[in-house]
C-alpha cells in the first residue's frame, strides 16, 4: 500500500519538474532563432542591453504567446473531455476552430483591411460562440449522449468548413492571409498579441477555477451527479463554455493549432493522474511545455525557415491519436 | 424500375450541365458543337472541357457510393464511409505530400493515394473489429483521424504557398476534369462495381454476425478482406483525380435503402446510378451558386450531408 503523502509528494514533483520544463523552454525559446544568443546575452537584453530590440519586440512576445496558448488550448481539451467523456474530444473535433476560422474568414472578406486588428478576435469569439450555441441547443434538444453531442460538433464544423471553402472561391484575395493565419503559427506576435490574450485568460480565470471544482463531479455518472444535487446538463454545459471561451482566445492569438487539446490531457494524466486538483495545472503546463516545444522545434528544423507551429503539432499529435485510438480498441476488446 | 429512372434522371442532368458554364450554350448550340468540324472553340469547349467532367462526376459519384454501401455493410455501422473514416483524408495527404517532395502526379499520386487510403483503412479495421467501441465511438474517431489529416493537408499546402489548392484538396472538386482523370478512374470504377455485383451475395451476408455467415458456408474473413479492399480502391482512385468529396459515400446508400430496403444487390444498383446522379448535379449547383466563379462540388455535398450525418448520429445507438 502506497502512503499517501508519499503519492502527493510525486505529484508535487510532477508539477515543479514541468513547470521547470516551461521555464527552460521559454529560455531556449528566446536564445534561439536567426541571430543566435546565450542566456546572458537574453539577461543582458531584457535590462536594456544591445540585443533588447530582438528580445523584446519579436522572441519574447512569441514566448509568451506559445506558453499561454498551449495552456488555454490544453484546459480547453481537458474541459471538453470531460464535459463529452469522451477522450476524443478537443476543441477542432467539436468544431470550435472551425467556427471561429469562419468568424475570421468572414472578418477578412467584410471588414476593411485597417479594422482587423481588432475585428479579428471579435469575430473569432463571435463563430467559437455561435458554433457552441448551437450545439447546446442541440444537446438539449437530444439530451445528447457525450460522442453523439461530438459528432453534432463534426457536422457543424463540415458546414462552417464548406462556407469558408465558398468564401474562398468567391475572395480568393482576401481568403489567402486568412488561410495563412488559421494554419496556426505564433510567428509575428507582438507585445498586443500577448496583452490580449493574458487580459483574456484572466477574465476566464474564475470560469477555470469552478470548472477545475467540477472536474472530479464530471467524471461521474449522471446517476450520481443528480443524486448529489447537481444538474449533469448544467455541469456539461458550464464546461463546454469555459472550453470554448479558452479555445476562441488562444485561436484569436495564434490561428488554428490541431490536436494540441487532444494531446496535452493524456499527456498530463499520465504524469499526474486523474485527480483534477492535480490534472488541472500539470494539463495547463503539459499544454505550454507542447507548444513552446513544437515552436522552437519549427523554428530549429528547416533554419532559416521555419515550420509553423501547428504543422509539427499536428505531425506529432498524427501518432499519438492513432495510439490512443488503438488503446482504446484493446480496451474495449 | 427505380434504377431506370435514376439513369434517365442522370442523362437528364449531364445533358443540362453541358449547357451550363461560362459560355452559356442553349442546347440547339450544343447539339451543333458534337457535329461540328474538328478543331471549331464550340466542339472543344463541350468535347474537350464540359464532357469529360461530367463523367468524371458521374464515375467518382458512383465510386463513393459503392465505397461507402461497402463499409458500411462491411463495419454493420451506418455512419462509415471513406470519409467518416478518413480514408479520403488519408489518401489526399499521400497525394499532397509525393506531389510536392517529388513533383509526381498521375500514376506515381495514384499509387500514393492507396497507400494512404490502405493505411487509415487497416487503422479503422483493426478499431472497428472492437465491437465495444460502439457505432458513434467508430464514427468519431474516424472522423478525428479525418480532421487530423485534413489539417496536415492545408498546412502543408500552406507552407507551399499554394492556398488557391486547399480548397480543391480539402473540399474535393472536379472542376478542370480532363480525359485522362477519366481513363485514370474508368477501370478502378468498373472493376469495384463488378467484383461487387458478381460477389453481392457474399457481400450482402456480411451485414449478418459472421456465426451466421459461417454457417451459411462463408469464409467471413475472406469476404471481409475483399469488401476493404474494395473500399480502399475506390476511395483511393476517386481522391487521386477528384481530391476528398464528402457525404456522398455516406448519405447515397442510406437513400438506397430507403427506396429499396436492405437488399444488397439492389441497393449496389441504385448506389452506382444514385452516386453518378448525385455529383454531377452537385457539380451542376457548385456551377450556378457564385456564376460565373466555380465553388468546389464538395462544397455543395457537404451542405447536403452534413445535416444529414448530424440525422443518422442522432438516430445511432450509442453502443
Amino acid at each position: 500500500m502506497t502512503l499517501p503523502g508519499n503519492r502527493t509528494r510525486t505529484r508535487v514533483h510532477v508539477i515543479v519538474l514541468l513547470g521547470l520544463l516551461v521555464a527552460g523552454l521559454a529560455l531556449a525559446g528566446i536564445c534561439a532563432g536567426a541571430v543566435p544568443l546565450s542566456p546572458p546575452q537574453v539577461l543582458d537584453a531584457l535590462t536594456g542591453g544591445p540585443n533588447g530590440f530582438v528580445v523584446l519586440q519579436y522572441r519574447l512576445p512569441r514566448v509568451a504567446v506559445a506558453v499561454l496558448a498551449g495552456a488555454a488550448l490544453a484546459l480547453s481539451g481537458l474541459f471538453l473531455q470531460a464535459a463529452v467523456r469522451n477522450p476524443l474530444a478537443s476543441p477542432d473535433v467539436i468544431g470550435v476552430t472551425k467556427g471561429a476560422g469562419l468568424g475570421a474568414m468572414l472578418v477578412a472578406v467584410l471588414v476593411p483591411p485597417g479594422a482587423h486588428l481588432w475585428a479579428t478576435p471579435v469575430g473569432v469569439v463571435a463563430g467559437a460562440a455561435s458554433v457552441t450555441a448551437l450545439l447546446l441547443r442541440f444537446s438539449r434538444r437530444a439530451g445528447a449522449h457525450g460522442a453523439t453531442l461530438a459528432l453534432a460538433g463534426i457536422a457543424i464544423a463540415a458546414l462552417a468548413a464548406a462556407a469558408m471553402q465558398y468564401l474562398m472561391v468567391v475572395f480568393p484575395q482576401r481568403a489567402d492571409q486568412a488561410m495563412v493565419w488559421l494554419a496556426g503559427s505564433v510567428y509575428g506576435s507582438t507585445g498586443a498579441d500577448v496583452a490580449g490574450l493574458a487580459v483574456w485568460l484572466v477574465v476566464c480565470l474564475p470560469g477555470v477555477v469552478v470548472c477545475a471544482r467540477l472536474l472530479d463531479l464530471a467524471g461521474l455518472g449522471d446517476d450520481s451527479q443528480s443524486g448529489l444535487g447537481w444538474s449533469p446538463r448544467g455541469i456539461r454545459v458550464l464546461l463546454v463554455v469555459v472550453a470554448v471561451a479558452l479555445a476562441a482566445g488562444s485561436v484569436a492569438a495564434v490561428g488554428g493549432i490541431g490536436f494540441l487539446g487532444l494531446l496535452a490531457p493524456h499527456l498530463a494524466a499520465r504524469l499526474a493522474g486523474r485527480r483534477a486538483r492535480w490534472l488541472v495545472p500539470a494539463t495547463a503546463l503539459t499544454g505550454a511545455v507542447v507548444l513552446s516545444l513544437a515552436d522552437l522545434a519549427g523554428r530549429l528544423v528547416a533554419l532559416p525557415n521555419e515550420l509553423p507551429a501547428g504543422v509539427v503539432a499536428a505531425v506529432v499529435g498524427g501518432p499519438y491519436l492513432l495510439y490512443i485510438l488503438l488503446r482504446e480498441a484493446r480496451v474495449h476488446a | 424500375m427505380l434504377a431506370l429512372a435514376g439513369t434517365g434522371l442522370l442523362v437528364l442532368a449531364g445533358l443540362w450541365s453541358l449547357t451550363v458554364g461560362a459560355t452559356g450554350m442553349p442546347p440547339d448550340r450544343v447539339a451543333g458543337a458534337l457535329w461540328a468540324a474538328a478543331g471549331s472553340a464550340d466542339r472543344g469547349l463541350v468535347l474537350g472541357v464540359r464532357l469529360p467532367r461530367i463523367v468524371l462526376a458521374a464515375l467518382v459519384g458512383a465510386s463513393l457510393a459503392v465505397a461507402g454501401l461497402l463499409a458500411q455493410t462491411l463495419t454493420r455501422n451506418p455512419l462509415a464511409s471513406a470519409q467518416t473514416f478518413g480514408i479520403n483524408a488519408g489518401a489526399a495527404v499521400a497525394i499532397v505530400a509525393t506531389t510536392i517532395a517529388f513533383g509526381a502526379g498521375g500514376v506515381a499520386a495514384t499509387v500514393a493515394a492507396f497507400a494512404g487510403a490502405g493505411v487509415v483503412g487497416v487503422v479503422m479495421w483493426a478499431l472497428s473489429a472492437a465491437t465495444a467501441i460502439g457505432t458513434v465511438g467508430l464514427a468519431l474517431a474516424g472522423m478525428s483521424l479525418q480532421i487530423l489529416l485534413s489539417a496536415l493537408v492545408q498546412a502543408i499546402l500552406v507552407m507551399n504557398n499554394s492556398t488557391q489548392d486547399i480548397v480543391f484538396w480539402l473540399a474535393g472538386s472536379v472542376t478542370g476534369a480532363q480525359w485522362p482523370d477519366v481513363t485514370l478512374l474508368l477501370p478502378f470504377t468498373l472493376t469495384g462495381c463488378a467484383v461487387a455485383a458478381v460477389a453481392h451475395r457474399g457481400f450482402g451476408l456480411l451485414a449478418l454476425d459472421s456465426a451466421t455467415g459461417e454457417a451459411l458456408g462463408q469464409n467471413t474473413r475472406r469476404v471481409a478482406g475483399g469488401a476493404a479492399l474494395l473500399v480502399v480502391t475506390l476511395a483511393g482512385a476517386s481522391v487521386a483525380v477528384a481530391g476528398p468529396i464528402g457525404f456522398v459515400g455516406l448519405i447515397v446508400p442510406h437513400i438506397a435503402r430507403a427506396l429499396v430496403g436492405g437488399d444488397f444487390g439492389r441497393r449496389l444498383v441504385l448506389c452506382v446510378v444514385g452516386g453518378a446522379l448525385l455529383l454531377v448535379v452537385a457539380d451542376l449547383l457548385a456551377r450556378l451558386v457564385a456564376f460565373p466563379g466555380e465553388t468546389p462540388a464538395g462544397v455543395i455535398t457537404a451542405v447536403v450531408g452534413a445535416p444529414a450525418f448530424l440525422f443518422l448520429a442522432l438516430r445511432s445507438k450509442t453502443r
